[in-house]
């Protein structure tokens, strides 16, 4: 039986004159309804362009090879017409800027009902209907936030909230959320994160959601993956992943994020202040990456034997956690994973 | 709404009247007086003075003032020097060809722009785009006399379909007064139309770049149903403020048109008042087209109430 969404060996590139950049390569991923896979790294890691190509909306001189099947479909393979009724319908997606993510010349009420006039062929009054009731679902009730409302009357959060009620008008089986919180006030980005949480529970969707926050992923998604440099370098559930953390590249993410630090004691064992360990070094550029493993030049734990060749994702063969796979020649061994907090402390949410 | 059209109605009065003011105080100062120049200069001095005080010269120029814009808001524009018609009359007269030569040449130059500047946007960097932006460039560097010229030979003298000069009057009937005026108006409209199409280009391309484009495009909507649907109506903003000089320009600017087609407009009007030294048209037709480019800016600012709802609606949370 195929999975509900499955990329297979996903490769883009990009052709510039001084050979192509590739952007993302040999990702693969696998998704079921009902599921939620965290997708983390850096800037500039592919997270976003994964999103993009699986919608069908790279960026024009942009090549993707591989599949990535929806139920089967090979949507690399769909011509434009038949993704334009995937788009919206079937995959979903919620943007990072709510600011910018909404036509300002527009009603809320006009924009969430575009799609469902568009894809269900509802009646203006009939999607107007259905628009007030997704929008008193986001938690923007009537009659204060009526569907004339225009975006600049609405805060972040707000328009966020708008964001997602676009998303979600059609009921699609995979919502794609590109960092829906990063723009927000930390405050705001919790509701978001619930409601977000709450809607994929309630409609029984997939749920990929992109963010560079280990600990949003940790809170939120049962199985995840770390990229870097356009490729997978470590998946598995999030619990093993994170009781693990088999690349150096992930021990360095959660390092560096500030989660880390409420996490571990605010000073260490001589009583020194801690800071936060940035990983030291850049993201190589797409058109010169090392010819080994991408992470070889800022690992602590790189060898000649990096720098080979890049090292394929393959499972570590831990006892109990089959799908935990890194790719990485010299991976952290298990027992050292102990050192990296495992437990969720009470209130961190 | 109400407070965005209440500020901008105070913008438009206060405007106007320091136009009238700005007009009258450069007309007051100028050298020459009125009346030596009507009489010549061998004039008697108790005629000069007869008729100086005939044409309220002798006054306090406060008064005078007052006295012209007090007629000017009722619609007496003075007595023109050299028709010894009223101003309001002559006024009337040339906007009832130089408006619909306005009109005609905006709508002309609008229904042409926008398509072609969507069109191009939509082909960015491709062979349609680099074609039409190739006429237009062409279009903004041809004179419109020389393209009049070039109509007239084309369509009048050629091909014989439509008159080569002048203008029958309206009471020759709406056909014949429109066939005067084709191909001035196309003469006018082809390089205005040029450069609105190039500002729509640029303005529809920055726009599809946005996110909500993307957002549009997430939804299920084309890429040709996520450009007139969602990037047309934003890139139409800027696009109305180009619409709104070109046609304060159409209103009067027209002269060497209404020469080449020997029309009777307003551009002609101001031409020969100022060489007939006849002040008193010459203040209240400038005064009067000062006020009318207000008048359309005013309506350009309505406009962008009614394409942006930011500037119209309160951010009230």
């Amino acid at each position: 039986m195929s999975r509900l969404l499955e990329i297979h060996d996903l490769r883009v590139e990009i052709p510039a004159p001084t050979g192509a950049a590739p952007i993302l390569e040999g990702v693969d991923l696998a998704l079921d309804r009902g599921e939620k896979l965290g997708l983390v790294g850096e800037s500039g890691c592919g997270k976003s362009m994964t999103a993009l190509a699986v919608m069908g909306l790279l960026p024009g001189a942009a090549r993707a090879t591989g599949a990535i099947r929806l139920d089967g479909q090979d949507l690399l393979a769909t011509p434009e017409r038949e993704m334009q009724a995937i788009r919206g319908r079937r995959i979903a997606m919620v943007f990072q800027e709510p600011m910018t993510a909404l036509n300002p010349v527009k009603t809320i009420g006009a924009q969430i009902a575009e799609s469902l006039i568009l894809h269900l062929r509802l009646s203006k009054g009939e999607a107007a209907g259905r628009a007030r009731a997704l929008l008193d679902r986001v938690g923007l009730p009537g009659p204060r936030f009526s569907l004339d409302l225009y975006p600049h009357q609405l805060s972040g959060g707000q328009r966020q909230r708008v964001v997602i009620a676009i998303a979600l008008a059609c009921g699609p089986d995979v919502l794609i959320a590109d960092e829906p919180t990063t723009a927000l006030d930390v405050t705001i980005q919790a509701q978001i994160l619930d409601l977000l949480e709450d809607l994929v529970a309630e409609m029984g969707m997939a749920l990929v959601l992109i963010t560079h926050d280990l600990g949003v992923v940790e809170q939120t998604c049962e199985r995840m993956m770390v990229m870097y440099a356009g490729r997978v370098v470590e998946s598995g559930r999030t619990r093993d992943v994170f009781a693990h953390m088999a690349h150096p590249y992930t021990r360095g993410l959660f390092a560096a994020s500030p989660r880390s630090a409420l996490l571990t004691s605010a000073r260490d064992a001589s009583g020194r202040k801690r800071r936060l360990a940035a990983i030291p070094g850049q993201v190589p550029d797409p058109r010169h990456r090392p010819p080994g493993c991408a992470f070889a030049p800022r690992c602590p734990r790189a060898q000649d034997d990096c720098r080979v060749a890049p090292p394929p994702l393959a499972p570590l063969g831990t006892p109990d956690r089959a799908d935990h796979a890194a790719a990485c020649v010299h991976p952290h061994p298990p027992e050292a994973g102990a050192t990296a907090p495992v437990a969720k402390p009470e209130g961190a949410r | 709404m109400p407070r965005y059209f209440l500020g901008r109605t105070i913008a438009l009065v206060l405007t106007a009247f320091a136009a009238s003011l700005v007009v009258f105080v450069a007309m007051a100062v100028l050298p020459g007086d009125p009346a030596a120049i009507i009489l010549g200069t061998g004039a008697r001095p108790d005629t000069l003075a007869a008729l100086r005080a005939e044409m309220g010269l002798d006054q306090p120029v406060v008064w005078r003032y007052l006295d012209w814009i007090g007629g000017f808001l009722v619609g007496d524009l003075g007595t023109s020097y050299t028709y010894s018609v009223p101003v309001a009359d002559l006024v009337a007269q040339r906007a009832a060809v130089s408006l619909p030569l306005a009109v005609l040449a905006l709508v002309l130059s609008t229904l042409i722009a926008i398509p072609v500047g969507v069109y191009a946007a939509s082909r960015r960097g491709r062979a349609g785009d680099l074609a039409t932006m190739g006429v237009a460039q062409v279009g903004v560097a041809v004179p419109n006399f020389w393209l009049g010229l070039m109509l007239v030979v084309l369509f009048s003298l050629t091909l014989g379909w439509l008159p080569a000069s002048g203008f029958p009057g309206w009471e020759a009937g709406l056909l014949a007064g429109l066939e005067a005026l084709v191909l001035p108006a196309f003469a006018l409209a082809l390089p205005q139309a040029a450069i609105l199409a190039r500002v729509t280009r640029s303005s529809v391309i920055e726009t599809l770049g946005e996110d909500f484009i993307r957002t549009a495009r997430a939804k299920g909507l084309s890429g040709e149903a996520a450009l007139w649907r969602h990037a047309v109506p934003n890139a139409l903003i800027p696009v109305v403020t180009i619409m709104g000089l070109q046609f304060s320009f159409l209103l009067a600017g027209t002269i060497i048109i209404e020469n080449v087609f020997t029309l009777p407009g307003l551009g002609r009007l101001v031409f020969q008042a100022i060489a007939q030294r006849d002040l008193v048209t010459v203040q209240s037709l400038v005064t009067l087209l000062a006020v009318s480019v207000i008048v359309v800016n005013f309506v350009v600012d309505l406009a962008y109430a009614a394409l942006d709802p930011r500037l119209s609606r309160g951010g009230a949370r």
